[in-house]
C-alpha cells in the first residue's frame, strides 16, 4: 500500500512538470491504474469481494475509456500544449511538494496514529495538487486531468477511511465521472472548433 | 345582526368590489361606480361594526376554516374598533370622492386601479381586526403590495416608479423587523394567537420593543425612516394618497399600540425616552421640510411625518408614565395620541382631497403656479381652509383638542422623570410641540395663500372650475367632522377612555371620568380649571355678531375697488409673493438644520439699464438622507463593485477560491 501511495505521489508530481498534453494523459492513465491496484489491495486486505469489482470498474473507466477519449481528443488538437501556465513547472513542483508536506502535517495533527496514514495523506495531497492544476493550467485538457486527479484523491480517501464504499455508490460515482468527462471532452472540442484554441483564458470574455 | 355578520358583509362588499371592477374592466364607468360604491358601503359597514363593538362590548369569533398555525380569530376589542372607525370614516369619504376623481383615469387601467383600491381598504380593515401573528403579517403584506401597485399606477412617469421602488424597499425592511418582533414573542408564549402573546424575559424584550419601533416606524414614517413617504404619497392617485396618508400609516400606530400596551407589558423608562426623541425629531423636522416644499402633495406628505411625530409624543409620554407607575396620566397620553390619530386621519384626507380637486382642474401640483382659485372654487377653498386650520391646531377645530391633550400630558412629564436632564428635556419637548404647531400654521398660511388667494400665477388656473358635487360632499362631510370633534370633544373622549381603560386598570378610567386629571379639563367640576370649546365658540360667535351689529349701526359704508398701486405699472403675477419667498425667513432661521443652498442665475441684457432675468433656485439638504441613506447606497454600490472584482469570469479563479477555503478549513479543523 505504501509503495502504491508513493507511486501516486510521483504521478502527481510528474503531472506538475509536463507541458505536453499527451504525456499528461498517459501519466493520468498510470495514476488511475495505480488507484485501481490500491483498490484491489484494500479489498484483499479487508476480504471484501465487491472491491475487486470496483477495481475492475476503475480500470475500465478511468484507465480505459477516459484516457482513450482524451487521447483521441489530443490527437485532434495538434500543436496545442501548455505554453503559458499561470505558475510554471518549477513553481508547480514546489507547490506540489508544499501540498505533500501540508497534507502529511495535517494528518499528523488531525488523525495521529491512524493505520492508513500514508494513504490518507496521499489522498489529501492528490486533491490539493489536482485543484492546483485546475487553477494554474490554461489548457482545457490539463484542467480535465486535474479534475480526474482530484477525483482519484477523493476515491483513495474513501478507500482508506471506510474499507470500501457500497458498490451501488461506487457505480453512481463512476457514472458521474464518465458523464462529466464526456461533457468536458465535447466542450473542449467545441472550444477548438469555435476559437481555434483550447486555451480557456479566452472564456473570460464571456463575462458581461 | 351580530358582529360576525357585519364583518362578513363588510368583507363581501369589498370582495365584490374587487371582482366587479375586474370583470367590468372594459367599461370604466361601470367599474368606477361598482368598485367605489361597494367600497363606500363596506367602509360604512366597518363603521357599523365599530359602533356595534362600542355598544355591545368586545367581540371575537374564529374565522371559519381559518387555520394557519393554529386557529385564526378575528378579535375586535375597543382598540381595534377605534381603528375600524377611523378607517371606515376616511374610507367611506375617500370612496365617494374616488367616484368623481377616477374619471381622470378612464382608459388608464381604471379597472385594476379600482380593484386594488378596494383590496387595499379591505386589507387595512383586516390588519386592525385579525388576532393572529401569521394572518396579521399576511394582511400587512397584502396592504403593502396593493398600496405599492397603486403608487406605481401611473408608472409612465419615471419619478413614480422610482417612488414605488423606494417605498417597496423601505417597507420590506420594515416588515422584516415586524416579523422579528413577533417571532421574538412567539417562543415564550407558545402560540400564534394575539391573546396568548407574552413578552420574553430580559434583553429579548428590549429587542422586541426596538424591532417593533423600527418595523412599524418605517410604515408610520418616523424620521429617519420616512424617506419613502414624501415620494410615495404624491405619486399615488389622490384618493389613494388620502387613504395612505390619512389611514394606512395609522395601521402602524395600531401595531405599536398592540405591542406597547398589550404584548410587551410595562417597559423601562428608556423605551418612552426613545419614542419621545424620535417623536420630537419627526414633528419638528417634518414640519420644517414641509415648509420648504412647493409640490402640494409632497408638502402634505411631510405634514404626515410631522403629525405622526405628534402622535408619537403622546405614545412616548404614555410609555414614560406607565413605567413611572402613573396609569392615569399614561391613559391620558394614550388617549391624546389616539385622538390625534382620528383627527389627523380626518383633516389630512380632507386636505389631500382639496389638493386633488385643485390638481384635477389645474393639472399642476406646484403651488408657485397657482393662485386666485378662491374665486373659481369657493367651496373647495372653504373646506381646504377648514382642514388647514385643523392641522395647524387652532381652535375651535379638532386638531386643537388633540394637541391640547398632548400638551396636557407633556406638562406632567417632568414630574414623572427623575433627574435634572430628564426634567429639562421634558420641558424642551413641550416647547418643541409648540414650535411644531406654529410652523404648521405658517406652512398652511403659505399653502392656502398660494393656492387660493391673490391673482393667478400661471395659465394653469385660467380654466379652473369648481369640483363636482361628488367630490365636494365628502370634503364637506370631513370638514363638518373637524368642526364637530373640535366643538364637542367630550363624547369621543368618553370612547377613548373606554379604549385605553383595559390597559391601565379601572382606576384611571374612574379618574378620567371624574375629569380632574389634567390641569385644564374639558369637563365641568374640574378642580384646577375647565374649558368648554362649545362655550368658547358661542362666545366667539356672540362677539362676532356684536361686532357685526356695531359695524352695521355705527360703521361708515365705504368701498373702493381698484388694482393695487404699483408705481404706475400694471400689476402682474410676477410681482406676487412666492412660496419660496414666504418660506425664506424660516429657511434662514433654521439654516443650521436645513442647510439651504441657493442658486442664482442672472441673464444680463445687453442694455444695462433694462430688464435682466434672474432665476432663483434654493435646495435644502435633507440631513438624514445625506447622513444615512446616501452612505448606505454608496456602500452597497461599492460592495457590489468589490464583489464584481471577485467574479472575474475565470473558472480557474473560482476553483482557486474553493481550494483556498478547503485548505483553510483543513488547517482550522486541526487547530494548527
Amino acid at each position: 500500500m505504501e509503495i502504491l501511495a508513493v507511486l501516486l505521489l510521483i504521478s502527481a508530481f510528474l503531472l506538475t512538470r509536463t507541458t505536453r498534453l499527451a504525456t499528461a494523459v498517459h501519466i493520468l492513465l498510470a495514476q488511475s491504474a495505480v488507484v485501481a491496484a490500491a483498490c484491489a489491495v484494500a479489498g484483499w486486505q479487508a476480504g471484501e469481494m465487491h472491491m475487486f469489482a470496483a477495481a475492475l470498474l476503475t480500470v475500465v473507466v478511468k484507465a480505459g475509456l477516459i484516457p482513450y477519449a482524451l487521447l483521441r481528443l489530443v490527437r485532434l488538437l495538434k500543436r496545442e500544449r501548455e505554453v503559458n501556465p499561470v505558475v510554471g513547472p518549477n513553481g508547480s513542483s514546489l507547490a506540489a511538494v508544499a501540498a505533500m508536506v501540508l497534507s502529511y502535517g495535517l494528518i499528523e495533527r488531525a488523525l495521529p496514529a491512524v493505520v492508513s496514514r500514508d494513504a490518507v495523506a496521499t489522498a489529501v495531497a492528490l486533491v490539493l495538487i489536482g485543484l492546483f492544476l485546475i487553477i494554474t493550467r490554461r489548457q482545457a485538457i490539463m484542467q480535465i486531468v486535474g479534475l480526474i486527479t482530484v477525483e482519484n484523491g477523493l476515491y483513495l480517501l474513501g478507500l482508506s477511511t471506510t474499507r470500501g464504499l457500497p458498490l451501488i455508490i461506487e457505480l453512481g460515482i463512476f457514472f458521474d465521472v464518465l458523464v462529466m468527462v464526456t461533457v468536458m471532452v465535447i466542450l473542449t472540442f467545441r472550444l477548438k472548433r469555435s476559437f481555434q484554441t483550447t486555451d480557456t483564458s479566452i472564456l473570460k470574455r464571456l463575462k458581461g | 345582526m351580530d358582529f360576525f355578520h357585519l364583518y362578513t358583509a363588510m368583507a363581501a362588499a369589498f370582495a365584490l368590489a374587487v371582482a366587479g371592477s375586474l370583470a367590468a374592466k372594459a367599461r370604466p364607468a361601470v367599474a368606477n361606480w361598482l368598485a367605489h360604491g361597494l367600497s363606500a358601503a363596506g367602509s360604512l359597514l366597518a363603521l357599523a361594526g365599530a359602533a356595534f363593538v362600542f355598544s355591545a362590548g368586545p367581540q371575537e369569533f374564529a374565522l371559519p376554516g381559518g387555520t394557519l398555525f393554529g386557529t385564526v380569530t378575528v378579535r375586535a376589542d375597543y382598540l381595534a374598533a377605534f381603528f375600524l372607525a377611523v378607517i371606515g370614516t376616511v374610507g367611506a369619504a375617500a370612496s365617494v370622492y374616488a367616484v368623481a376623481y377616477s374619471r381622470e383615469y378612464y382608459g388608464r387601467r381604471l379597472g385594476s386601479m379600482a380593484a386594488l383600491y378596494a383590496a387595499f381598504l379591505l386589507s387595512m380593515l383586516v390588519v386592525v381586526t385579525v388576532s393572529h401573528v401569521v394572518a396579521f403579517i399576511v394582511a400587512w403584506e397584502l396592504m403593502t403590495v396593493t398600496s405599492f401597485l397603486l403608487v406605481a399606477h401611473e408608472r409612465e412617469k419615471a419619478a413614480n416608479s422610482r417612488a414605488a421602488y423606494v417605498y417597496f424597499v423601505m417597507t420590506h425592511i420594515g416588515t422584516a423587523f415586524i416579523m422579528a418582533a413577533f417571532l421574538l414573542l412567539v417562543p415564550s408564549s407558545g402560540s400564534m394567537a394575539f391573546a396568548d402573546l407574552k413578552a420574553p424575559a430580559g434583553w429579548l424584550r428590549d429587542a422586541a420593543f426596538l424591532c417593533a419601533l423600527i418595523g412599524f416606524g418605517t410604515k408610520a414614517g418616523i424620521i429617519p425612516l420616512h424617506v419613502w413617504l414624501p415620494e410615495a404619497h404624491p405619486a399615488a392617485p389622490t384618493h389613494v394618497s388620502a387613504v395612505m396618508s390619512g389611514v394606512m400609516i395609522k395601521t402602524a400606530i395600531y401595531g405599536m399600540a398592540r405591542f406597547y400596551l398589550e404584548f410587551l407589558g410595562t417597559g423601562p423608562a428608556w423605551w418612552g425616552a426613545a419614542v419621545l426623541i424620535v417623536a420630537a425629531l419627526s414633528s419638528v423636522l417634518g414640519v420644517l421640510y414641509a415648509l420648504m416644499q412647493h409640490d402640494v402633495k409632497r408638502l402634505l406628505a411631510y405634514h404626515s411625518v410631522e403629525n405622526i411625530g405628534i402622535i408619537q409624543l403622546g405614545m412616548g409620554g404614555g410609555l414614560v408614565f406607565a413605567s413611572a407607575g402613573l396609569p392615569g396620566l399614561a391613559g391620558l397620553a394614550w388617549a391624546a395620541a389616539l385622538f390625534h390619530v382620528l383627527n389627523h386621519a380626518i383633516f389630512k384626507s380632507l386636505l389631500f382631497m382639496g389638493a386633488g380637486a385643485v390638481l384635477q382642474t389645474t393639472h399642476t401640483r406646484d403651488i408657485e403656479h397657482l393662485g386666485g382659485l378662491i374665486r373659481f372654487m369657493p367651496y373647495t377653498a372653504a373646506f381646504f381652509l377648514a382642514g388647514a386650520v385643523a392641522i395647524s391646531g387652532l381652535p375651535p377645530l379638532n386638531g386643537f383638542v388633540s394637541e391640547w391633550l398632548t400638551f396636557q400630558a407633556l406638562f406632567a412629564l417632568p414630574a414623572a422623570l427623575a433627574g435634572l436632564t430628564g426634567k429639562l428635556s421634558a420641558a424642551v419637548l413641550v416647547s418643541l410641540l409648540g414650535l411644531t404647531g406654529a410652523l404648521a400654521a405658517a406652512c398652511f398660511v403659505k399653502v392656502f395663500a398660494m393656492i387660493f388667494l391673490a391673482k393667478p400665477r400661471s395659465a394653469h388656473v385660467a380654466a379652473a372650475r369648481e369640483a363636482s358635487g361628488l367630490m365636494l360632499a365628502p370634503m364637506g362631510f370631513l370638514a363638518a367632522l373637524c368642526l364637530i370633534l373640535g366643538v364637542l370633544p367630550v363624547p369621543l373622549l368618553g370612547l377613548l377612555t373606554r379604549t385605553v381603560a383595559p390597559f391601565f386598570g379601572e382606576a384611571p378610567a374612574a379618574t378620567l371620568a371624574a375629569g380632574d386629571w389634567y390641569a385644564v379639563g374639558f369637563k365641568a367640576g374640574a378642580t384646577t380649571g375647565t374649558m368648554s370649546p362649545a362655550a368658547l365658540v358661542a362666545l366667539l360667535l356672540a362677539g362676532a355678531l356684536a361686532a357685526a351689529a356695531g359695524y352695521r349701526l355705527y360703521g361708515r359704508a365705504g368701498r373702493t375697488a381698484g388694482e393695487t398701486w404699483t408705481c404706475g405699472i400694471v400689476p402682474n403675477a410676477r410681482m406676487e409673493y412666492t412660496a419660496t419667498g414666504f418660506a425664506e425667513p424660516i429657511r434662514r432661521a433654521f439654516g443650521a438644520i436645513l442647510l439651504p443652498k441657493p442658486d442664482v442665475v442672472v441673464e444680463r441684457d445687453p442694455h444695462r439699464y433694462f430688464g435682466r432675468r434672474m432665476v432663483f433656485h434654493v435646495k435644502i439638504t435633507y440631513v438624514f438622507t445625506e447622513l444615512i441613506y446616501r452612505p448606505a447606497s454608496r456602500g452597497t454600490v461599492a460592495l457590489a463593485h468589490f464583489m464584481k472584482r471577485l467574479q472575474t469570469g475565470s473558472v480557474q479563479l473560482y476553483v482557486g477560491y474553493i481550494m483556498a477555503v478547503t485548505i483553510a478549513v483543513l488547517v482550522w479543523s486541526t487547530r494548527w
